[in-house]
This record gives C-alpha cells, structure tokens and sequence, in this order.
C-alpha cells in the first residue's frame, strides 16, 4: 500500500468561496442542518464557515490523503495534473489538444486519475467533462 | 506550519475528516456519522451531532486519526464497538 498525499495551502475567506459554491449561503447550511438528523460533516463545515468569516486571513493547510494498492501514475500523469490545475481546461478534448495526446488516451487517463482520487470531474457544457485538480503539491511516502 | 491543519482520506467508502488547531480537534467519519473532538474540554466521541458525549482516552488527535485509519484498514468499516473499546483504551491489540 503506497500513500500520496496532495497538499494545497490557503486562506480562510478563499474556502468560504468554496463552501459558497457547494452550499450556497451559511442561512442555507444552518437550515440544512437544523432540519437534518444530525449530520456530523454538516456541523463540521457550519463550524468552519462561521469561524472563517471571522478570520479570513487564517491560513490552512489541506491535505487528501490517498492509498492505492499498485499505482499506475507515471511522470506523464502528473504533467496532466498540472495541465489541469494550470491551464484549466473546460472539456477533456481540451486537455488532450494542450497535452497534444490522443483523446481516447487522455479520457482513459482522466477517468483512471479519478477513480484513484487524484482529480474531480465535473459536468461543463453540453455534455462536456470538465477536469479539476486543485491541490498545489504530491507527496509519496515510501 | 500553517495555523490550522486539515485533512481527507478516502479508505473503502469511508472519508475521514481532520481538522486541527488552537481551538482544538475535531475528526469525523462519514457516512457513519461519527464525530471526535476536543472542544468541550476533554476529548470525547459521539453518534450523530447530538448524540451522548462519550470520552476517550487520547487528546492527540494524531493518535485518534491513526487509530481510525488502522481500524478502517484492518475491518473495511466502521466496528463501532471494537472502535469505541479501542478509544477508550479497553483494547491495546487488535
């Protein structure tokens, strides 16, 4: 079992944007939860939301930690990662047109990339996959 | 280091939460609904955001963290009784 660890540092205000874009406003949260059964996640990020829009300045360091039996990244894939966090393609023919790969390769890459927990995908227009990765480090551990 | 420090790990189907810092620690396992924190001034797990407080024997929210992924890694989920017992300090192998 080998552990990557993606690493990405930032400020308080900059994840009360993200919890903007996943919950919409804390009312919102509050009343989600409030109305739920006791979700302990949900707690969890009211606690955060409320306490970094006190302290935006706050900084933090967010780390995914990933365990994968036989990894079959390579050099390549993490150039991909950076294409992704860089370059920000909207589709994946975008991405294979910046990696100057095949598209057939680049979706088995991505769809591999994702099942191993390294990037999200998510649904752009027109049917398109968009590719995040948003981490700023990865770190193996032997 | 950074003045809070917070984690995610993905083991089977189960991510674990970690958040750290001056105000304390907090760890939460979902989709079990388990919370561990420190923020009533000892350190304690709970079922559910208001279920009973029930106190553990580690204030290290590093050893609690390691203790879960070694329960999560040996069992694939959650045995919430071998895992309470483990906390507490009732069992030292498993």
């Amino acid at each position: 079992m080998i552990e990557i660890t993606l690493v990405k540092e930032l400020k308080g205000k900059e994840l009360v944007k993200d919890f903007e874009k996943i919950y919409g406003s804390i009312d919102k949260l509050k009343r989600v939860f409030e109305r739920g059964d006791g979700n302990v996640k949900l707690e969890l990020d009211l606690e955060d939301w409320e306490y970094f829009l006190k302290h935006p300045d706050e900084e933090l360091r967010e780390t995914r930690l990933i365990y994968t039996e036989n990894p079959e990244i390579t050099m390549k894939d993490v150039n991909l990662m950076g294409y992704i966090k860089n370059q920000k393609p909207q589709s994946i023919k975008e991405l294979a047109d910046l990696a100057g790969r095949d598209i057939s390769t680049i979706q088995r890459k991505v769809n591999l990339l994702e099942k191993e927990g390294f990037i999200e995908i998510k649904n752009g227009n027109k049917n398109s996959k968009i590719p995040v990765f948003n981490y700023d480090k990865l770190e193996i551990a032997i | 280091m950074k003045n809070i420090n917070s984690k995610i790990m993905t083991i089977e189907d189960k991510n674990v939460y970690f958040r750290e810092s001056y105000r304390g620690w907090a760890i939460v396992i979902m989709p079990d609904d388990i919370r561990l924190d420190n923020f009533h001034g000892f350190p304690h797990i709970h079922f559910k955001a208001n279920g009973i407080h029930i106190p553990v024997l580690y204030d290290d929210a590093n050893i609690v963290f390691f203790i879960i992924q070694h329960h999560l890694r040996k069992y694939q989920k959650i045995n919430k009784l071998i895992l309470i017992k483990k906390l507490i300090g009732d069992v030292y192998h498993d």
